[in-house]
């Protein structure tokens, strides 16, 4: 074969170069054709997507690198002092990114964490008075209840584990709070192990609730278990869990006792518990506690034989002083409170009085808001929850923990979702109409397109999903807005 | 775009884009922009074989400067001494001095790969039998800061990407001509082209000069079906890293095995199946795409993968995985050692070095008392009963390859365990088929037991790999990783609640669909996949732009600096 014929005959690198450079002009033909850029999803899945003109050619955004976030985490005190609460939002983006290196490590951690608090005077009073009141042991020999509501995002005790630790090491208490039977996902704070799981049936309010039940009976967790004749469960000590959280002497069982026939007796074994209280009503919620001196892990109990099923809506483990409840809601956006059953919601916290409640929502929005009026909807729709909330827990302070940065990929960098936001400025909207502190979370990891750097510090500090926090990342941001806490009261405090 | 581009050039990104900057991954669109570059030169040069080979010499060089920075000088090192070694031991001279060549070549690649690749853990291991505080330094970045004024860290160590491959590649060179099965390279330049080929340097497959160095020899021929065929591993191999790989791994498996008993039962099992797919998906995507590059190039590599989940047992399934490991170490490692039908001096060398692990891992005194015991036992048994000592020479030398190759990808007990349980369940597998008495029957079954054996060890093997670029290279922190392997057993082995499933299902609907349709392709008959190759490779030049096209809607997003690196970059 002749030189020429074999050139024919064959593809050399010459037409490969000459066909991937007609496919990049082909590419940059479909994306020109298509100014908008266009995107086919299922779900929130993208399955096929072409960028828009603009994003095309638009320059690279100033994104938080992994470096910037560090930095940022250990900056000196006061470059941020300047930053009056309430105007984070005047803060300009890939300001980050301009952050020199090399300033870490000047001192151990120098975020201003009062500078990501807004509260009116009236939040800030409320706050200060219950910390004031806890810091002078009013309580006695009470235990102070402390309640918080969130998203996935404090799945696995994340956040509440850290506000746990330092409230109760500042104020004393003991125990884990508040423990579900079927949770949405096991807690390190306690491994709770069911033992014949087929006996237990999971019922939630959030997520995919069962359109054939009918009422609203489920309580503050917005999920209840309902239990077989003979149905167990074992609480253990999970060996991350902190001592205090281990050291409780009171176990509490709450059930519905209108829809169930009612159990006399449940069977409380190890622990060094006894019998403290009983409390079986007609209707409403039935009630059994257990005291013991500083009773210990493990402990099991068992539902009696002969017992038709029972609705079983909570139980906790506390012990004088501040007790921390972990309420997890996977996929809520926190506007579920008012459709419980308000009734059950105040027959559970009539006689412990709620001091303190910690609401995390947001993440779960974001995605499905189409515009800044959808965010602001939102903000009133969990505003009107957040009263409800009030009504029924009347004397205690609110604190509403913001939405994180979320990130997609667009052009090939990690950026903020366009409604993170006014989804953020909606939940601080809602926080000062309702008199609750308000804990800005996407300014306090660095603002915009801060995610990715979150996602790429060694350690991560977030997940790779871009929207969930490591337990890490977690502890970081829960340190902040309890040190933020406990400044904003200090700062308040009467003479 | 005109604005763009004069940005472009203005701010410097060119020079970025150059010299510094992202490294060159396939899923980087820089990397593209590079290939292009690279053909478009290619195209003068097909016909001229030396400029060619020193043009893509240079070019391989400039893509490990971009991945690697300054280590690119190690690769020249480790090209210089290997193609020195490789003639000396090529000359006529007695056995003894190309033995003594022959030691020189393998010990110093080898020192080279154990300093970079297990420093720390000698240095760890050192202060914890000793309590004595070792202060690390790299004498490499020490010397490269003082002639080319770089500003390495030289306190700190970090992994070469690509090392261990280019290592085994050099390895095999000098070991090859030894046995008198290759001749040595003409010249330097080809010699540093065959280790440091683009395509296939960072992550493999481990090319042997036998195979590689006659192409060198000729012209670069590219035939319109190869150019489909090239076409379509490139997009299978992206598809099959960015869509499934790193879909399955943003999605599932990171999240869970970043915290796995925060998770139920049935989201840790997804989460290891979802990772044995992931792996998969990532290291065969990127063999793909290294073939279909290296083939638009005029260049044949290996075949690495061969739907290694359709084994039928385990030693099938290690016929099928990372075949240019597997084979590398059957031919250098486990043959050497005697393979099935003997021991030799060998075996008791590779027994050295993995005791010798094991006692740093382990390091006490019981630790060592435990190795040295099981050493004497192996011994006594051997000499009180001959046949046994056969067979346990013979599976010690199948274990000690597997512990070897587990070792391999980190000094790490996880990675211990994971190689321990695939030595066994070789060891097991073989003799199951001679004692099986349903030879030929329920073939499914096989493939079931293999496919679920393989996953189980991912356990270990997933929770010391890093998923991030920083990590990479970085030391393993063993007790962490236990931990995380413990943790996951844990959570898979506690009672499921099964009134979450439908919530489960609803949430990771994405991820288990990805799952669903990824295993699928994988079970398709072979001969499907080849009807499928074949008339896409066939298809016209219009029909293959097309689907280009669609395939690029489907990933531009990630085809830039957003993907995670391949997994097997970090060994």
């Amino acid at each position: 074969m002749t030189k020429r014929g074999a050139k024919s005959g064959q593809h050399g690198a010459g037409k490969s170069a000459k066909f991937f450079g007609l496919l990049a002009a082909a590419w940059l033909g479909l994306v020109a054709a298509w100014p908008e850029g266009f995107e086919v999803k299922i779900g929130t899945f993208s399955l096929l997507s072409y960028p828009s003109w603009s994003q095309w050619w638009a320059p690279k955004e100033e994104v938080m690198t992994a470096e910037a976030v560090m930095v940022w985490l250990e900056e000196e005190p006061g470059n941020e002092g300047t930053k009056e609460p309430g105007n984070e939002g005047t803060k300009e983006p890939g300001n980050e990114g301009t952050k020199e290196p090399g300033n870490e490590g000047t001192t151990r951690k120098g975020l201003d964490p009062m500078a990501f608090l807004t509260a009116n005077d009236e939040a800030r009073g409320k706050l200060s008075q219950l910390f004031a009141a806890l810091e002078a042991r009013e309580f006695g020999g009470r235990a102070v209840h402390v309640f918080h509501f969130g998203d996935s995002q404090i799945e696995g005790d994340r956040f509440t584990a850290t506000i746990r630790e330092r409230m109760q090491t500042a104020f004393g208490g003991g125990g884990p709070g508040w423990l579900s039977v079927s949770p949405p996902s096991p807690s390190f704070t306690v491994n709770l192990r069911v033992d014949d799981p087929e006996r237990w049936t999971r019922q939630t309010r959030y997520m995919t609730a069962d359109s054939l039940i009918s009422d609203e009976r489920y309580g503050w967790m917005a999920a209840r278990s309902v239990a077989d004749s003979g149905a167990r469960f074992t609480i253990r000590p999970h060996p991350r869990c902190n001592e205090a959280a281990r050291t409780w002497n009171r176990l509490e069982v709450v059930w519905d006792a209108s829809a169930d026939t009612v159990p006399i007796s449940w069977q409380v074994a190890g622990g060094g518990m006894w019998m403290d209280t009983v409390l079986l009503p007609a209707q409403g919620l039935g009630r059994m506690r257990w005291h013991g001196e500083q009773a210990q892990l493990p402990i099991s109990v068992a539902l009696p034989a002969g017992l038709d099923r029972l609705l079983h809506v909570g139980m906790w483990l506390d012990s004088t002083g501040v007790v921390v409840h972990n309420v997890p809601m996977r996929g809520s956006s926190g506007t579920l409170f008012r459709r419980l059953d308000a009734s059950v919601l105040a027959d559970q916290t009539q006689d412990i009085s709620p001091a303190l409640v910690f609401l995390q929502f947001g993440g779960n929005t974001v995605p499905y808001l189409r515009d800044a009026a959808a965010a602001e909807r939102y903000g009133r729709w969990f505003a009107s929850n957040l009263r409800q909330i009030r009504a029924l827990m009347p004397d205690a302070a609110f604190v509403i923990i913001g939405n994180a940065d979320m990130a997609e990929n667009i052009n090939g960098q990690w950026l903020t979702k366009p409604m993170v936001e006014p989804t953020r400025d909606a939940l601080r909207q809602a926080a000062l109409l309702e008199d609750a502190v308000f804990f800005d979370v996407f300014e306090a990891m660095g603002g915009k397109h801060s995610m990715g750097g979150w996602v790429n510090t060694s350690p991560p500090l977030a997940g790779a999903d871009h929207v969930h926090f490591t337990r890490r990342g977690a502890r970081v941001l829960a340190e902040l807005l309890m040190d933020g806490l406990f400044g904003l009261a200090q700062e308040n405090a009467t003479p | 775009m005109k604005e763009a581009i004069a940005r472009w050039w203005r701010d410097g990104h060119w020079a970025e884009w150059l010299w510094q900057g992202d490294p060159w991954s396939f899923t980087h669109l820089s990397f593209w922009g590079f290939f292009f570059a690279v053909l478009l030169i290619q195209s003068k040069l097909e016909q001229r074989k030396a400029a060619r080979n020193a043009f893509l010499f240079l070019a391989s060089l400039w893509f490990y400067w971009k991945t690697s920075g300054w280590f690119f000088t190690l690769l020249l090192a480790t090209t210089v001494m290997g193609f020195f070694v490789g003639g000396r031991i090529h000359r006529p001279s007695s056995r003894g001095v190309q033995q003594g060549w022959l030691g020189l070549g393998v010990g110093l690649s080898l020192a080279f790969l154990l300093f970079f690749k297990y420093a720390y853990f000698f240095s760890e291991s050192f202060e914890a039998l000793t309590g004595m505080q070792v202060a690390l330094r790299n004498p490499f970045a020490g010397l490269a800061n003082a002639v080319f004024q770089t500003g390495f860290d030289a306190d700190r160590i970090v992994l070469p990407i690509g090392i261990s491959f280019f290592t085994f590649q050099s390895i095999s060179y000098v070991v090859d001509i030894y046995r008198g099965e290759v001749e040595p390279a003409e010249n330097l330049v080809d010699y540093g082209f065959f280790v440091s080929f683009f395509p296939q340097l960072v992550a493999g497959p481990i090319v042997r000069a036998k195979d590689f160095m006659p192409q060198l020899r000729r012209p670069s021929v590219v035939s319109h079906a190869a150019f489909g065929m090239a076409l379509f591993w490139i997009l299978n191999g992206l598809m099959k890293k960015v869509w499934l790989g790193d879909g399955l791994a943003l999605m599932l498996v990171d999240r869970v095995f970043a915290n796995p008993t925060s998770y139920t039962p049935l989201e840790n099992v997804w989460a290891l199946y979802g990772y044995s797919l992931q792996v998969y998906a990532d290291f065969s995507g990127y063999t793909d795409i290294a073939m279909g590059v290296a083939l638009l190039l005029g260049f044949h590599l290996p075949q690495n993968f061969n739907s290694p989940y359709k084994a039928q047992h385990l030693g099938d399934f290690w016929r099928r995985w990372h075949m240019s490991l597997s084979g590398w170490l059957r031919d250098y490692l486990y043959i050497p050692m005697g393979g099935n039908r003997q021991g030799s001096l060998f075996t008791w060398i590779a027994l050295a070095f993995v005791l010798f692990f094991l006692m740093l891992l382990m390091p006490s005194l019981g630790g060592w008392m435990i190795a040295a015991g099981i050493g004497c036992l192996w011994m006594a048994l051997g000499i009180q009963f001959p046949r046994l000592g056969r067979w346990t020479v013979t599976t010690f030398n199948l274990m000690l390859t597997m512990l070897i190759g587990g070792l391999w990808h980190g000094a790490s007990w996880n990675f211990v365990v994971w190689g321990g349980l695939n030595g066994v369940g070789l060891v097991v597998a073989k003799f199951w088929r001679r004692i099986n008495p349903f030879k030929g029957r329920a073939p499914w079954l096989g493939i079931l037991l293999t496919f679920h054996f393989v996953t189980l060890t991912r356990v270990w093997f997933r929770t010391s790999s890093t998923a991030n670029w920083e990590d990479l290279g970085g030391a393993h922190d063993l007790w962490s990783e236990w931990l995380t392997a413990n943790d996951m057993l844990m959570a898979m082995s506690a009672p499921m609640n099964w009134a979450l499933l439908a919530d489960l299902v609803f949430a990771y609907a994405t991820p288990l669909i990805l799952l669903g349709t990824g295993m699928t392709i994988h079970w398709l008959p072979e001969r499907w996949k080849r009807r499928y190759r074949l008339s896409f490779a066939k298809s016209s030049k219009v029909v293959q732009g097309f689907v280009c096209l669609v395939v690029a809607g489907f990933l531009w997003e990630r085809l830039s600096t957003g993907s995670a690196p391949f997994i097997y970059f970090q060994f």
